[in-house]
Protein backbone atom coordinates (compact mmCIF):
# COMPACT_ATOMS: atom_id res chain seq x y z
CA UNK A 1 0.00 0.00 0.00
CA UNK A 2 2.41 2.74 -1.15
CA UNK A 3 1.31 6.13 0.01
CA UNK A 4 2.15 9.37 -1.81
CA UNK A 5 2.08 11.18 1.52
CA UNK A 6 5.34 9.47 2.52
CA UNK A 7 8.13 9.60 -0.07
CA UNK A 8 11.51 8.12 0.74
CA UNK A 9 14.84 8.65 -0.96
CA UNK A 10 17.98 6.83 0.11
CA UNK A 11 21.27 8.03 -1.35
CA UNK A 12 19.20 10.15 -3.75
CA UNK A 13 17.23 7.20 -5.09
CA UNK A 14 13.57 6.48 -4.50
CA UNK A 15 12.88 3.68 -2.04
CA UNK A 16 9.78 2.03 -0.55
CA UNK A 17 8.94 3.84 2.70
CA UNK A 18 7.42 0.61 4.05
CA UNK A 19 10.93 -0.82 4.15
CA UNK A 20 12.11 1.95 6.47
CA UNK A 21 12.64 1.20 10.13
CA UNK A 22 13.11 4.24 12.38
CA UNK A 23 15.19 3.96 15.54
CA UNK A 24 17.50 6.66 16.87
CA UNK A 25 21.17 5.90 17.24
CA UNK A 26 23.57 8.58 18.41
CA UNK A 27 26.33 6.68 16.70
CA UNK A 28 24.67 4.98 13.72
CA UNK A 29 25.74 1.41 13.20
CA UNK A 30 26.66 0.58 10.54
CA UNK A 31 25.41 3.90 9.12
CA UNK A 32 26.93 5.06 5.88
CA UNK A 33 23.76 6.10 4.03
CA UNK A 34 21.66 9.24 3.93
CA UNK A 35 17.91 9.45 3.58
CA UNK A 36 15.36 12.11 2.79
CA UNK A 37 11.76 11.57 3.78
CA UNK A 38 9.10 13.92 2.43
CA UNK A 39 5.80 13.74 4.30
CA UNK A 40 2.52 15.38 3.43
CA UNK A 41 0.37 13.43 5.85
CA UNK A 42 -1.66 15.87 7.95
CA UNK A 43 -1.46 13.87 11.20
CA UNK A 44 2.31 13.67 11.05
CA UNK A 45 2.64 17.33 10.10
CA UNK A 46 0.44 18.31 13.04
CA UNK A 47 2.60 16.31 15.42
CA UNK A 48 5.79 17.76 13.96
CA UNK A 49 4.30 21.21 14.42
CA UNK A 50 3.70 20.46 18.11
CA UNK A 51 7.18 19.09 18.67
CA UNK A 52 9.26 21.43 16.54
CA UNK A 53 7.27 24.29 15.01
CA UNK A 54 7.47 25.62 11.48
CA UNK A 55 10.82 26.25 9.83
CA UNK A 56 14.11 24.50 9.31
CA UNK A 57 15.67 22.82 12.33
CA UNK A 58 19.19 21.47 12.57
CA UNK A 59 21.35 20.11 15.38
CA UNK A 60 18.30 18.75 17.14
CA UNK A 61 18.62 17.47 20.66
CA UNK A 62 19.08 13.69 20.66
CA UNK A 63 15.99 13.19 22.79
CA UNK A 64 13.86 15.04 20.23
CA UNK A 65 15.33 13.00 17.39
CA UNK A 66 14.66 9.79 19.27
CA UNK A 67 11.13 10.81 20.16
CA UNK A 68 10.10 11.80 16.67
CA UNK A 69 11.62 8.71 15.07
CA UNK A 70 9.79 6.66 17.69
CA UNK A 71 6.55 8.36 16.66
CA UNK A 72 7.24 8.14 12.94
CA UNK A 73 7.83 4.41 12.75
CA UNK A 74 4.37 3.26 13.87
CA UNK A 75 2.78 6.15 11.97
CA UNK A 76 4.31 4.91 8.71
CA UNK A 77 3.07 1.45 9.61
CA UNK A 78 -0.44 2.75 10.21
CA UNK A 79 -0.60 4.82 7.04
CA UNK A 80 1.43 2.72 4.61
CA UNK A 81 1.80 -0.77 6.01
CA UNK A 82 5.08 -2.58 6.38
CA UNK A 83 7.37 -4.63 4.18
CA UNK A 84 10.72 -6.25 4.68
CA UNK A 85 13.10 -3.75 6.24
CA UNK A 86 15.93 -2.52 4.06
CA UNK A 87 16.93 0.71 5.81
CA UNK A 88 17.07 2.03 9.35
CA UNK A 89 16.69 5.78 9.85
CA UNK A 90 19.06 6.52 12.73
CA UNK A 91 19.22 10.31 13.01
CA UNK A 92 17.34 13.46 12.06
CA UNK A 93 20.05 15.86 11.01
CA UNK A 94 17.65 18.34 9.49
CA UNK A 95 13.91 18.84 9.75
CA UNK A 96 12.04 21.37 7.65
CA UNK A 97 8.37 21.96 8.29
CA UNK A 98 5.97 24.09 6.32
CA UNK A 99 2.19 24.19 6.52
CA UNK A 100 1.75 21.15 4.32
CA UNK A 101 5.12 19.45 3.98
CA UNK A 102 7.63 17.93 6.35
CA UNK A 103 11.09 17.01 5.08
CA UNK A 104 13.44 14.95 7.19
CA UNK A 105 17.09 14.32 6.37
CA UNK A 106 19.54 12.18 8.25
CA UNK A 107 21.76 9.15 8.41
CA UNK A 108 20.42 5.68 7.85
CA UNK A 109 21.89 2.21 7.94
CA UNK A 110 21.36 -0.59 5.49
CA UNK A 111 19.67 -3.60 6.99
CA UNK A 112 22.33 -6.11 7.95
CA UNK A 113 21.32 -9.74 7.89
CA UNK A 114 22.78 -12.25 10.32
CA UNK B 1 76.99 8.11 50.98
CA UNK B 2 76.41 10.56 48.13
CA UNK B 3 74.23 8.09 46.25
CA UNK B 4 72.39 7.34 49.42
CA UNK B 5 71.74 11.02 50.06
CA UNK B 6 70.63 11.56 46.47
CA UNK B 7 68.24 8.65 46.71
CA UNK B 8 66.88 9.94 49.96
CA UNK B 9 66.32 13.40 48.48
CA UNK B 10 64.40 11.88 45.56
CA UNK B 11 62.26 9.92 47.91
CA UNK B 12 61.70 12.90 50.13
CA UNK B 13 60.92 15.06 47.16
CA UNK B 14 58.23 12.57 46.19
CA UNK B 15 56.91 12.46 49.71
CA UNK B 16 56.99 16.21 50.02
CA UNK B 17 54.85 16.48 46.95
CA UNK B 18 52.67 13.74 48.25
CA UNK B 19 52.17 15.27 51.64
CA UNK B 20 52.25 18.94 50.69
CA UNK B 21 55.05 19.62 53.12
CA UNK B 22 55.88 22.92 51.54
CA UNK B 23 59.17 23.69 53.30
CA UNK B 24 60.59 20.42 52.27
CA UNK B 25 59.19 20.64 48.78
CA UNK B 26 61.00 23.92 48.40
CA UNK B 27 64.23 22.28 49.45
CA UNK B 28 63.84 19.79 46.67
CA UNK B 29 63.18 22.66 44.20
CA UNK B 30 60.37 20.91 42.40
CA UNK B 31 57.75 18.37 43.12
CA UNK B 32 58.42 15.06 41.52
CA UNK B 33 55.55 14.48 39.12
CA UNK B 34 53.65 11.31 39.69
CA UNK B 35 50.48 9.82 38.46
CA UNK B 36 48.05 8.25 40.78
CA UNK B 37 45.67 5.69 39.38
CA UNK B 38 42.35 6.28 41.12
CA UNK B 39 41.32 3.22 43.06
CA UNK B 40 38.09 1.39 42.37
CA UNK B 41 36.64 2.45 45.66
CA UNK B 42 36.17 6.08 46.46
CA UNK B 43 37.76 5.76 49.85
CA UNK B 44 41.02 7.54 50.54
CA UNK B 45 43.74 6.05 48.39
CA UNK B 46 46.33 6.30 51.09
CA UNK B 47 46.01 7.29 54.69
CA UNK B 48 47.93 7.10 57.85
CA UNK B 49 47.62 8.16 61.45
CA UNK B 50 50.55 9.25 63.59
CA UNK B 51 50.22 8.65 67.29
CA UNK B 52 51.65 10.89 69.99
CA UNK B 53 54.20 8.28 70.83
CA UNK B 54 55.54 8.37 67.31
CA UNK B 55 54.04 5.09 66.18
CA UNK B 56 51.93 4.98 63.08
CA UNK B 57 48.85 3.04 62.08
CA UNK B 58 47.21 1.94 58.84
CA UNK B 59 49.96 2.95 56.51
CA UNK B 60 50.79 0.97 53.39
CA UNK B 61 54.41 0.66 52.40
CA UNK B 62 56.07 3.96 53.05
CA UNK B 63 59.63 3.50 52.00
CA UNK B 64 61.29 6.65 53.12
CA UNK B 65 62.51 7.10 56.62
CA UNK B 66 61.33 10.54 57.49
CA UNK B 67 61.39 12.27 60.80
CA UNK B 68 59.60 15.53 61.30
CA UNK B 69 61.05 17.25 64.31
CA UNK B 70 59.22 19.57 66.64
CA UNK B 71 61.13 22.53 65.28
CA UNK B 72 59.64 21.98 61.86
CA UNK B 73 62.86 20.64 60.36
CA UNK B 74 62.94 17.24 58.84
CA UNK B 75 65.55 14.65 59.52
CA UNK B 76 66.51 11.82 57.22
CA UNK B 77 67.41 8.40 58.38
CA UNK B 78 69.24 6.54 55.68
CA UNK B 79 70.53 3.08 56.25
CA UNK B 80 71.92 2.37 59.69
CA UNK B 81 70.16 0.35 62.30
CA UNK B 82 66.47 0.30 61.53
CA UNK B 83 65.75 -1.80 64.54
CA UNK B 84 67.27 0.23 67.27
CA UNK B 85 67.35 3.71 65.78
CA UNK B 86 64.97 6.36 67.04
CA UNK B 87 62.65 5.62 64.11
CA UNK B 88 62.96 1.90 64.12
CA UNK B 89 61.67 0.04 61.15
CA UNK B 90 62.12 3.07 58.95
CA UNK B 91 58.66 4.20 59.82
CA UNK B 92 57.57 7.76 59.92
CA UNK B 93 57.26 9.42 63.26
CA UNK B 94 56.18 12.93 63.79
CA UNK B 95 55.84 15.67 66.20
CA UNK B 96 53.35 18.22 65.07
CA UNK B 97 54.39 20.10 61.98
CA UNK B 98 51.78 22.60 62.96
CA UNK B 99 53.63 23.73 66.10
CA UNK B 100 53.77 27.42 66.66
CA UNK B 101 56.83 29.25 67.86
CA UNK B 102 57.35 28.76 71.57
CA UNK B 103 55.32 25.59 71.67
CA UNK B 104 57.86 23.36 70.09
CA UNK B 105 57.48 20.54 72.51
CA UNK B 106 53.76 20.05 72.11
CA UNK B 107 52.81 16.87 70.34
CA UNK B 108 49.63 16.12 68.46
CA UNK B 109 48.40 13.22 66.34
CA UNK B 110 48.54 13.86 62.60
CA UNK B 111 46.48 12.31 59.87
CA UNK B 112 47.72 12.42 56.34
CA UNK B 113 46.99 10.73 53.04
CA UNK B 114 45.43 11.09 49.62
CA UNK B 115 41.69 11.47 49.21
CA UNK B 116 39.21 12.29 46.46
CA UNK B 117 38.41 15.92 45.81
CA UNK B 118 34.69 16.40 46.38
CA UNK B 119 32.28 18.88 44.91
CA UNK B 120 28.79 19.86 45.93
CA UNK B 121 25.93 20.40 43.54
CA UNK B 122 22.41 21.62 44.16
CA UNK B 123 19.80 19.82 42.08
CA UNK B 124 16.23 21.08 41.78
CA UNK B 125 13.35 18.65 41.36
CA UNK B 126 10.17 20.16 39.98
CA UNK B 127 6.68 18.71 40.38
CA UNK B 128 4.95 19.15 37.05
CA UNK B 129 1.55 17.73 36.26
CA UNK B 130 1.96 14.92 38.73
CA UNK B 131 5.48 14.05 37.64
CA UNK B 132 8.83 14.83 39.19
CA UNK B 133 11.41 16.30 36.83
CA UNK B 134 14.95 16.78 38.12
CA UNK B 135 17.49 19.16 36.66
CA UNK B 136 20.51 17.43 35.18
CA UNK B 137 23.53 16.45 37.18
CA UNK B 138 26.86 18.10 36.28
CA UNK B 139 27.61 17.44 32.64
CA UNK B 140 24.01 16.67 31.73
CA UNK B 141 21.51 18.96 30.04
CA UNK B 142 18.77 20.30 32.25
CA UNK B 143 15.17 19.33 31.69
CA UNK B 144 13.36 21.88 29.58
CA UNK B 145 10.45 23.61 31.26
CA UNK B 146 8.09 25.12 28.74
CA UNK B 147 5.41 26.39 31.06
CA UNK B 148 6.44 27.58 34.53
CA UNK B 149 2.75 27.73 35.45
CA UNK B 150 2.65 23.93 35.44
CA UNK B 151 5.07 23.68 38.34
CA UNK B 152 3.17 22.53 41.42
CA UNK B 153 6.09 22.14 43.75
CA UNK B 154 9.81 21.95 43.94
CA UNK B 155 12.56 20.80 46.22
CA UNK B 156 16.30 20.96 46.23
CA UNK B 157 18.81 18.32 46.97
CA UNK B 158 22.44 18.79 47.88
CA UNK B 159 24.71 16.29 46.20
CA UNK B 160 28.27 15.66 47.30
CA UNK B 161 30.11 13.79 44.61
CA UNK B 162 33.74 12.91 43.88
CA UNK B 163 35.31 14.82 41.02
CA UNK B 164 37.74 12.12 40.00
CA UNK B 165 40.68 14.19 41.19
CA UNK B 166 42.70 13.59 44.34
CA UNK B 167 44.51 15.73 46.88
CA UNK B 168 47.00 15.07 49.60
CA UNK B 169 46.35 16.26 53.12
CA UNK B 170 47.86 16.61 56.55
CA UNK B 171 45.37 17.23 59.31
CA UNK B 172 44.94 17.03 63.03
CA UNK B 173 41.56 15.41 62.51
CA UNK B 174 40.73 12.42 60.31
CA UNK B 175 38.49 12.76 57.27
CA UNK B 176 34.88 11.73 57.83
CA UNK B 177 34.22 8.03 57.31
CA UNK B 178 32.03 8.70 54.28
CA UNK B 179 34.54 10.98 52.58
CA UNK B 180 34.73 10.14 48.89
CA UNK B 181 31.25 8.66 48.72
CA UNK B 182 28.35 10.11 46.79
CA UNK B 183 25.68 11.42 49.13
CA UNK B 184 22.49 13.38 48.71
CA UNK B 185 20.35 15.22 51.21
CA UNK B 186 17.27 17.37 50.93
CA UNK B 187 17.49 21.09 51.42
CA UNK B 188 13.85 22.06 51.25
CA UNK B 189 10.65 21.14 49.48
CA UNK B 190 7.28 22.64 48.73
CA UNK B 191 4.03 21.53 47.15
CA UNK B 192 1.98 18.42 47.93
CA UNK B 193 2.34 16.83 44.51
CA UNK B 194 6.04 16.32 44.68
CA UNK B 195 6.02 14.77 48.11
CA UNK B 196 3.16 12.49 47.08
CA UNK B 197 5.15 11.34 44.10
CA UNK B 198 8.19 10.69 46.24
CA UNK B 199 6.17 8.56 48.62
CA UNK B 200 4.39 6.67 45.89
CA UNK B 201 7.57 5.85 44.08
CA UNK B 202 9.63 4.87 47.10
CA UNK B 203 11.61 1.77 46.33
CA UNK B 204 11.61 2.37 42.61
CA UNK B 205 14.22 4.17 40.59
CA UNK B 206 12.89 7.29 42.21
CA UNK B 207 14.63 6.13 45.35
CA UNK B 208 17.03 8.88 44.39
CA UNK B 209 14.39 11.18 45.77
CA UNK B 210 14.31 9.48 49.15
CA UNK B 211 14.32 12.31 51.69
CA UNK B 212 17.64 12.69 53.40
CA UNK B 213 18.90 9.44 52.04
CA UNK B 214 22.58 8.79 51.87
CA UNK B 215 23.07 6.71 48.78
CA UNK B 216 26.66 5.73 49.18
CA UNK B 217 26.00 2.12 48.41
CA UNK B 218 24.58 1.54 44.97
CA UNK B 219 25.74 4.95 43.77
CA UNK B 220 27.62 3.30 40.94
CA UNK B 221 24.31 2.09 39.53
CA UNK B 222 22.54 5.35 39.99
CA UNK B 223 25.20 7.66 38.66
CA UNK B 224 27.29 5.65 36.24
CA UNK B 225 28.25 8.72 34.26
CA UNK B 226 29.87 10.15 37.36
CA UNK B 227 31.44 7.05 38.72
CA UNK B 228 32.95 5.33 35.74
CA UNK B 229 32.16 2.81 33.09
CA UNK B 230 29.03 0.74 33.21
CA UNK B 231 29.36 -2.67 34.73
CA UNK B 232 28.91 -5.27 32.03
CA UNK B 233 27.12 -7.65 34.33
CA UNK B 234 23.36 -7.93 34.13
CA UNK B 235 21.51 -6.83 37.24
CA UNK B 236 18.70 -8.83 38.83
CA UNK B 237 16.37 -7.42 36.17
CA UNK B 238 18.38 -9.20 33.49
CA UNK B 239 19.34 -5.77 32.18
CA UNK B 240 22.77 -4.22 32.42
CA UNK B 241 22.75 -1.14 34.62
CA UNK B 242 19.06 -1.40 35.48
CA UNK B 243 17.87 -3.01 38.69
CA UNK B 244 14.65 -4.97 38.93
CA UNK B 245 13.13 -2.15 40.97
CA UNK B 246 13.99 0.39 38.30
CA UNK B 247 12.78 -1.93 35.56
CA UNK B 248 9.48 -2.47 37.39
CA UNK B 249 9.00 1.24 38.00
CA UNK B 250 9.58 1.96 34.34
CA UNK B 251 7.14 -0.77 33.33
CA UNK B 252 4.49 0.57 35.72
CA UNK B 253 4.81 4.02 34.23
CA UNK B 254 4.52 2.78 30.65
CA UNK B 255 1.70 0.34 31.33
CA UNK B 256 -0.07 3.25 33.00
CA UNK B 257 -0.37 5.14 29.71
CA UNK B 258 -3.99 5.47 28.69
CA UNK B 259 -5.73 6.55 25.49
CA UNK B 260 -9.38 7.50 25.90
CA UNK B 261 -9.41 5.94 29.33
CA UNK B 262 -8.14 2.58 28.10
CA UNK B 263 -4.71 1.05 28.73
CA UNK B 264 -2.63 1.78 25.65
CA UNK B 265 0.17 -0.75 26.08
CA UNK B 266 -0.02 -4.52 25.88
CA UNK B 267 3.64 -5.46 26.30
CA UNK B 268 7.10 -4.02 26.91
CA UNK B 269 10.35 -5.78 26.09
CA UNK B 270 13.91 -4.58 26.39
CA UNK B 271 16.48 -5.40 23.75
CA UNK B 272 19.84 -4.08 22.58
CA UNK B 273 23.08 -3.63 24.49
CA UNK B 274 21.50 -3.37 27.94
CA UNK B 275 19.68 -6.62 27.32
CA UNK B 276 22.92 -8.31 26.31
CA UNK B 277 22.97 -7.76 22.55
CA UNK B 278 26.21 -8.51 20.79
CA UNK B 279 25.16 -6.84 17.56
CA UNK B 280 27.64 -4.00 17.78
CA UNK B 281 30.41 -6.22 19.04
CA UNK B 282 31.40 -3.77 21.75
CA UNK B 283 31.26 -6.19 24.64
CA UNK B 284 28.45 -4.41 26.42
CA UNK B 285 26.86 -1.01 26.84
CA UNK B 286 28.72 2.16 27.74
CA UNK B 287 27.70 4.21 30.75
CA UNK B 288 25.43 6.35 28.60
CA UNK B 289 24.05 3.66 26.29
CA UNK B 290 20.30 3.95 26.00
CA UNK B 291 17.79 1.36 27.13
CA UNK B 292 16.09 0.07 23.97
CA UNK B 293 12.53 -1.13 24.45
CA UNK B 294 9.71 -2.37 22.24
CA UNK B 295 6.35 -1.04 23.35
CA UNK B 296 3.46 -2.89 21.74
CA UNK B 297 0.17 -1.04 21.69
CA UNK B 298 -3.32 -2.28 22.26
CA UNK B 299 -5.63 -2.07 19.27
CA UNK B 300 -7.56 0.79 20.87
CA UNK B 301 -4.46 3.01 20.89
CA UNK B 302 -3.31 2.15 17.37
CA UNK B 303 -4.53 5.29 15.62
CA UNK B 304 -2.94 8.68 14.87
CA UNK B 305 -4.30 10.41 17.96
CA UNK B 306 -3.37 7.43 20.12
CA UNK B 307 0.16 7.42 18.74
CA UNK B 308 0.55 11.11 19.54
CA UNK B 309 -0.64 10.56 23.11
CA UNK B 310 1.60 7.53 23.64
CA UNK B 311 4.57 9.39 22.18
CA UNK B 312 4.04 12.33 24.48
CA UNK B 313 3.73 10.10 27.55
CA UNK B 314 6.79 8.07 26.61
CA UNK B 315 8.69 11.35 26.33
CA UNK B 316 7.80 12.35 29.86
CA UNK B 317 8.60 8.95 31.28
CA UNK B 318 11.86 8.86 29.34
CA UNK B 319 12.85 12.26 30.68
CA UNK B 320 12.28 11.15 34.25
CA UNK B 321 14.16 7.92 33.71
CA UNK B 322 17.08 9.75 32.16
CA UNK B 323 17.07 12.26 34.99
CA UNK B 324 17.37 9.46 37.51
CA UNK B 325 19.62 7.07 35.62
CA UNK B 326 21.71 9.25 33.35
CA UNK B 327 20.85 7.40 30.17
CA UNK B 328 17.76 7.53 27.95
CA UNK B 329 15.02 5.11 27.09
CA UNK B 330 14.74 4.58 23.34
CA UNK B 331 11.39 3.05 22.39
CA UNK B 332 10.19 1.30 19.26
CA UNK B 333 6.39 1.42 19.19
CA UNK B 334 4.75 -1.61 17.64
CA UNK B 335 1.30 -1.65 16.08
CA UNK B 336 -0.75 -4.84 16.53
CA UNK B 337 -1.56 -6.58 13.30
CA UNK B 338 1.57 -5.45 11.46
CA UNK B 339 4.59 -7.70 10.96
CA UNK B 340 6.75 -7.50 14.08
CA UNK B 341 10.08 -5.73 14.04
CA UNK B 342 11.59 -8.33 16.35
CA UNK B 343 12.84 -10.76 13.67
CA UNK B 344 14.86 -7.88 12.25
CA UNK B 345 16.58 -7.12 15.54
CA UNK B 346 19.57 -9.39 15.44
CA UNK B 347 21.79 -10.92 18.08
CA UNK B 348 19.72 -9.63 20.96
CA UNK B 349 17.67 -11.18 23.71
CA UNK B 350 14.23 -9.73 24.41
CA UNK B 351 13.57 -9.24 28.09
CA UNK B 352 10.01 -8.49 29.22
CA UNK B 353 9.63 -5.54 31.56
CA UNK B 354 7.17 -6.44 34.28
CA UNK B 355 5.52 -4.05 36.74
Amino acid sequence: MPNADFLLNVQGKSADVRSLMCHFQQDPHPGGLTYELTIRDSDTIREAGKQFGLGKHQRLDSRKQSSFLSYLFPMIGLKCGRSEFRFWANTIDELELSADTLILKGVCSPYVSA
Amino acid sequence: MGACLSSAIRRLSFLAGLLCLWPFAALAHSRTPFSLVPPQSQKPAFSSRLEKDGSRQESPSLLASLHIRGDGQIGIICGGDHINSMDSGGRLSAQSALNTLGQDNSTKNLYFGIAPVMQTYIQTIYGINGLSVPTGMPGEPDSVLTNPGDITGQSQRLWTIPTGQYFSYVSQTPLPDNWGQTTASWINSSGPDLMDIQLKEAGSYFKLLGAGAAIASGAEELLPELLGAEASVAADSGLIGVTSGESSALARQIYGIQVNGQPAVSSIEAFGSRAGSTFRGLGGPSATSDLDIIVTLNESAANPAGLATVNSELNEIGAMFQGAKGFPVNPIVEIPGLPSVKPSLLQTPFIPLKP
